[in-house]
């Protein structure tokens, strides 16, 4: 599915998706980042969104499950600290596995936002520029670029927390 | 843009973009160009977290990449696959007529029904014409079906 296409056929039901979104997380700021997640979702599988009927079903299922996720979230949300401690624990094998920055880094990513995961692997992995994300979510390029900066100064934040706490 | 053209940055560019970098307001060209910088010789030490945080994505777009090519060329592989078996097919079951009866009398190949029909009507002429025993067997036998059968054994099918 094009750009175009997903403009003309999916995004008409941004509205209906955040008021969905609005009734289940009852947040505004909340709601409109499940949207635009389950915007960057769909256009993951734009590919196999023509098997569907009814885009506009498919759609609803997809924010539902995203508001699902964030509601799931809230009550374990876990710092970076916490969530290296469950990777490792005693174990010395994993413990070394903590020296690798990468694995270091993607566990970071984990614990970022649903949506500003979302935004770092388009921007940083699928080369997408910040223009084009915004397109996909229906939002502006300033709306993307604040989750941008916000998902990399925490990720620089977070390593450099757990890198100085190792020297 | 002037930094783009030399495709080499000095330190004070790097500086500068690592600085937009974590504003979010590098374009994925700048980005790459930052890359390659830290991923050089005798990068600056004071760069070392932005080089771990950009070699990881670096790493994940080359595990992205071998993930896409074997499905590409799986893809290939079969669109081939499928396009020889095609041209195969439609050329057994399309041209018929490379499906001939063939004999060959005295080392020369012959084609034509009957003509190979002739030959041997008179083949089994030949045999017959000498004994009465022979004659008298043969009355017994109907000349048709020896020929056929005749044309059976000696015919083939050429593709």
């Amino acid at each position: 599915m094009s750009l175009e296409r997903f403009k003309k056929e999916i995004l008409p039901l941004r509205q209906q998706l955040f008021l969905l979104s609005l009734k289940m997380l009852g947040d505004k700021q909340d709601a409109e980042d499940a949207v635009q997640e389950a915007l960057l979702k769909m256009w993951r599988v734009r590919d196999t969104l023509k098997s569907y009927d009814t885009p506009g079903a498919f759609a609803t299922t997809v924010t539902k499950n995203t508001c699902l996720d964030k509601i799931r979230l809230r009550k374990q949300t876990k710092t970076i600290d916490e969530y290296i401690t469950l990777s490792d624990g005693d174990n010395p094998q994993l413990q070394l596995e903590r020296q690798d920055t990468n694995k270091l880094i993607r566990m970071i990513i984990q614990t970022l936002p649903s949506l500003q995961q979302q935004i770092i692997m388009m921007k940083d992995i699928d080369e997408y520029e910040t223009g084009e994300i915004a397109e996909i979510t229906g939002t502006t390029i300033e709306a993307v670029r604040t989750n941008l900066s916000r998902a990399r100064k925490k990720v620089r934040e977070e390593y450099l927390k757990i890198v100085r706490g190792y020297e | 843009m002037k930094i783009l053209k030399r495709n080499i940055i000095s330190l004070k560019e790097a500086e500068k973009l690592i600085e937009k970098y974590y504003e979010g307001e590098t374009t994925v060209a700048e980005e790459n160009l930052l890359r390659k910088y830290l991923s050089g010789k005798n990068v600056p030490a004071q760069f070392a977290t932005e080089k771990a945080i950009l070699d990881y994505f670096a790493s994940e777009k080359e595990k992205k990449s071998v993930r896409l090519v074997p499905n590409t060329v799986k893809w290939i592989a079969s669109v081939a696959a499928a396009a020889i078996v095609v041209i195969f097919l439609s050329i057994l079951f399309n041209n018929p007529s490379s499906a001939t009866s063939y004999a060959y009398v005295d080392g020369k190949k012959i084609t034509d029904k009957n003509e190979i029909r002739a030959l041997a009507q008179i083949a089994v002429g030949n045999l017959v014409s000498g004994t009465d025993e022979v004659e008298e067997g043969l009355e017994n036998i109907q000349l048709g079906q020896t020929i056929e059968s005749q044309l059976d054994v000696f015919a083939g099918v050429e593709f």
